[in-house]
């Protein structure tokens, strides 16, 4: 004998299911708007009643095809039959895109009452009534004991379309969270597009209102660029466009996926439009802008972010408040001058639910499920950014020389609008005004001319580390390791195989080409690590580990000229929010102008000391040397660019010091004899703590 | 030829670098050892190819980490020492940086547990360094390589290339006052992406992160410092 059994659930399944999905009243009332979509509608009305308080409803009404009684049992009362990855059109070509199934349960369990009136539109002389108490559940065991009827009446009013009532709410809805659903209901089927209207969303509410007038607005045509990228089949295309839709640049999929060209976007067909706006700037593209900078921020605080769009329906959270999911916030922290933040720009991703690689939507509905299709979508995406943020970098470049060349006219030009105007008065003060002028001239020309020796100088010394660099990277990489890799080997030989007596002869040269080996592989990684791009990245910095560091680098120097370096560090950890780099060009020049000073003088006993006091929220930093002192220059002139008293030295030193000091919002001083018989500088930091 | 090192025999020993010189200098110390050394001479084009070179039984290797300065190899050495150490074969990375680890080498030093500065490399070294990585492939560790689950602080990040982003983080376990970074990948997806977005979205809220991962705390120096399987909770 046998006996059948079967699945049953119980009510509180009903509970797991729809209300601990966690649905936002957003997401939810999403759900009712987009069923009233996939029906057909041209218009979705959203009434709001009594929302501020628990117990209020929200009544949901289309003018969609509505359902018969067949409908309503075999399709909406079944949970969990989705046909959100059908391919079936709806009769208008429309992409289904609601869940019918678990999103929908969230959204109707919001209240303690479900009122459902339909009218088909193939039977519009019939009305559909159903009522679903939820409590009646709670007293039952399974699900299916509850009893739902359907009421069929006549209908004489005619029209078709379905009345969703939502009674009894569970919780109120406050102001933002209007603000919430307004926004996302408006952006729910893509705003941007001119023509993809035909279904219309009215929320009875004021905040609506508000918005909706706000999102019409729309500031494209204000944009400083508009990027247009597509994927087709895994290869990618893009362009920046001005507001009038010419072309400024293009890029290929080479020129857009660059190191991994070789490679296809295993991503769903993607179309990427993103619009930026340089609303500080002061670009000339920009001065045409019509609207005012404000007008333009309030509307890009509502809307901007990058939306994506699966088959002409929003996904969220995607370009919601907070949600940076193509971290362009992150990016222009790093480079705020070429990218774009949430805040400057608006975005859409428009994608198909359907074709190869195609991304399916989680059932919480909070996003694509993160596939590699997903990941590589990401990847176009940023891609994108990227040959934007390049892009942007160029034009920058351009207009710098360009404007160089500009400055260069217009001096021309000022100087014969004064010569102009000195001709126009009387002859001795003609005279009097020409001396004057040249004398500014020739002043103004000598200026110029330093500032040109300087940046010249500061070329040169570039050139000359990125030379040393290249140097000190082939050598050791290349010579440096061979001959260290081979001593090694050469004592080790020696210990096994050479006979006592004979061991010194050979151990002698090999130990001296190791030591020398050493030396230049030690000036190799000194050079090398002051250059390390690293080092230029603004972070915390502790200024012990930071003066540690560096005098572990210049030992090799240090210990070439025979000199004792002394630390006198003062108590706990003192860091600031700085660059690496930029202490080190302080204290790296101090040192080193002691070490020369040391060897100028022949002085023979040679001690640098360096000596740090925190000071609330100063250090102290004091460098001493045994040195000379400062004896062939006077106190105030070392300061000035050019000025040295080594006849080989670039004079650079001590200017790098002061700007860099001054940047970091700190001082330095100078004792011509100071603690230990030669120069002191005492050096002055701002830090954030010990 | 070949020893036999915790009960596991090595026979032959694979020589990498794009510098034919230095590949001969790698040759020395293996000679010394009585070993077969093959300098791997061809484009490493892709892993697989890689891979395919090595018995993975009874080989080893020593590698350099720049690689691609050439069209030796289309990876630094950092990915082939990792790669080898996940198919369970003894590997060291011999590079002058050995002193101050490149941050691509630090971010995959779970799988890269010796990196010998270029004087260093003997024959004595070599069997030290194949026997930690014996050891390791069968859960032995060194007090300074073992992992410990730990919280880590993270008080800032910031993006360091398209799928990278730099963290700068405390691991209170191991010091308590001593700042470090540590790169990590944001693509491909992993299982610690759930951790790394945490991360991220902590520190664009303005607080400060905390969150736990393996971390050998045994470490001495910090860029010996290895973290892996982070998470949330």
């Amino acid at each position: 004998m046998t006996t059948k059994g079967a699945f049953r659930f119980s009510p509180k399944i009903l509970a797991r299911l729809g209300e601990e999905l966690n649905q936002t009243a957003d997401q939810s009332i999403g759900e009712l708007v987009k069923n009233a979509y996939d029906a057909d509608a041209t218009v979705c009305r959203i009434e709001l009643l009594n929302i501020g308080q628990p117990g209020g409803s929200i009544i949901v009404s289309d003018d969609g095809d509505g359902m018969d009684a067949e409908a309503i049992t075999e399709k909406w009362l079944v949970l969990g039959r989705s046909e959100k990855n059908s391919e079936t059109l709806t009769r208008k070509g429309r992409y289904p895109a609601g869940s019918k199934g678990l999103g929908r349960l969230a959204a109707l369990r919001m209240g303690e009452k479900v009122q459902l009136e339909t009218i088909p539109r193939r039977n519009s002389r019939r009305l559909h009534e159903l009522t679903i108490t939820w409590s009646d559940f709670d007293r039952a065991k399974v699900v299916e004991q509850v009893e739902l009827p359907i009421e069929i009446k006549k209908n004489a009013k005619g029209g078709h379309g379905t009345r969703t009532k939502l009674i009894g709410l569970r919780g109120k809805i406050n102001g933002e969270e209007l603000r919430r659903l307004a926004r996302s209901l408006l952006l729910l089927t893509d705003p941007f597009n001119e023509s993809q209207q035909g279904f219309r969303i009215e929320l009875l509410a004021p905040e609506f209102r508000e918005i909706e007038a706000l999102l019409k607005k729309k500031y494209f045509d204000d944009a400083s660029y508009h990027l247009k990228s597509v994927v087709t089949k895994g290869v990618a295309s893009a362009s920046i466009v001005d507001w009038q839709g010419n072309v400024l640049a293009l890029a290929d999929h080479q020129k857009i996926r660059r190191r991994r060209a070789d490679e296809l976007y295993e991503s769903p067909d993607v179309v990427f439009d993103m619009w930026v706006f340089l609303l500080g700037s002061t670009d000339e593209m920009f001065s045409a802008r019509k609207a005012g900078k404000g007008e333009i921020q309030n509307w890009l605080k509502q809307f901007g972010g990058v939306h994506v769009y699966q088959d002409g329906i929003r996904v969220s959270p995607y370009g919601n408040a907070g949600n940076d999911w193509l971290e362009l916030n992150l990016a222009r922290a790093r480079s705020p001058e070429e990218r774009p933040s949430t805040n400057t720009s608006i975005g859409r991703v428009l994608v198909s639910g359907s074709g190869e690689n195609a991304l399916i939507q989680k059932t919480d509905r909070s996003g694509f499920i993160e596939n590699e299709g997903f990941s590589e979508l990401k990847s176009f995406a940023n891609d994108c950014l990227a040959w934007l943020a390049r892009w942007r970098l160029e034009q920058a470049e351009n207009r710098r020389t360009r404007e160089k060349k500009e400055t260069t006219s217009a001096l021309s030009i000022h100087q014969e609008k004064i010569k102009s105007v000195i001709a126009m008065l009387d002859e001795g003060a003609q005279k009097k005004f020409e001396n004057a002028f040249a004398g500014y001239e020739r002043t103004r020309d000598k200026e110029t001319d330093d500032l040109r020796k300087e940046v010249q100088l500061y070329r040169t010394l570039s050139t000359a580390g990125i030379t040393a660099a290249t140097f000190a990277h082939e050598s050791q990489g290349n010579s440096l390791k061979s001959i260290n890799i081979n001593v090694t080997t050469l004592r080790s030989r020696i210990k096994k195989l050479v006979p006592l007596q004979s061991k010194e002869k050979l151990s002698e040269p090999v130990e001296a080409i190791g030591d020398a080996a050493k030396s230049l592989a030690t000036l190799g990684v000194a050079t090398l690590s002051i250059i390390s791009n690293n080092k230029r990245r603004v972070e915390r910095v502790e200024i012990h580990a930071v003066l540690d560091n560096l005098l572990k680098l210049l030992t090799p120097f240090s210990d070439g000229r025979t000199t004792t370096v002394l630390r006198e560090y003062g108590q706990g950890s003192p860091f600031l929010r700085t660059s690496v780099a930029a202490l080190e060009s302080v204290f790296a020049n101090l040192i080193n102008n002691s070490l020369a000073a040391f060897e100028r003088a022949g002085t023979e006993d040679r001690r640098i000391r360096i000596k740090t006091t925190v000071r609330e929220t100063k250090i102290l930093v004091a460098i001493a040397d045994s040195g000379p002192g400062i004896i062939d220059l006077g106190v105030d002139d070392i300061w000035l660019p050019g000025i040295s008293a080594s006849p080989d030295g670039t004079g650079l030193g001590l200017t790098i010091v002061k700007d860099t000091l001054r940047d970091l919002g700190g001082s330095i001083a100078v004792e011509a004899a100071g603690a230990l018989g030669g120069a002191e500088f005492m050096v002055e930091i701002p830090i954030l703590g010990t | 030829m070949s020893i036999t090192l915790l009960n596991r025999v090595i026979d032959t020993v694979r020589l990498i670098d794009d510098e034919p010189i230095v590949r001969t200098s790698y040759r020395q110390p293996v000679d010394d050892l009585n070993l077969n050394a093959i300098e791997v001479v061809n484009r490493i084009g892709s892993l697989a190819e890689f891979e395919r070179l090595f018995n993975f039984d009874r080989d080893a290797a020593i590698c350099d980490f720049n690689l691609k300065r050439r069209s030796y190899s289309a990876f630094d050495g950092d990915v082939l020492v990792s790669h080898l150490y996940k198919k369970n074969v003894p590997a060291v990375l011999c590079t002058r940086y050995a002193d101050d680890l490149p941050e691509a080498i630090r971010h995959r030093r779970r799988h890269i547990p010796i990196v010998i500065p270029p004087e260093e490399l003997s024959e004595e070294a070599l069997i030290h360094a194949f026997k930690t990585c014996i050891a390791e492939f069968r859960n032995q560790y060194s007090r300074d390589r073992k992992p410990w689950r730990t919280l880590i602080r993270i008080e800032g990040c910031e993006p360091t290339g398209a799928d990278q982003l730099r963290l700068s983080l405390f691991i209170p376990g191991w010091n308590s006052s001593e700042g470090l970074t540590f790169t990590v990948p944001t693509s491909p997806r992993t299982a610690d992406q759930k951790a790394i977005e945490h991360i991220q979205k902590e520190l664009q809220n303005g607080e400060v992160a905390r969150v736990y991962a393996q971390v050998n705390l045994g470490a001495e120096r910090k860029q010996d410092i290895y973290i892996y399987d982070w998470a949330v909770k």
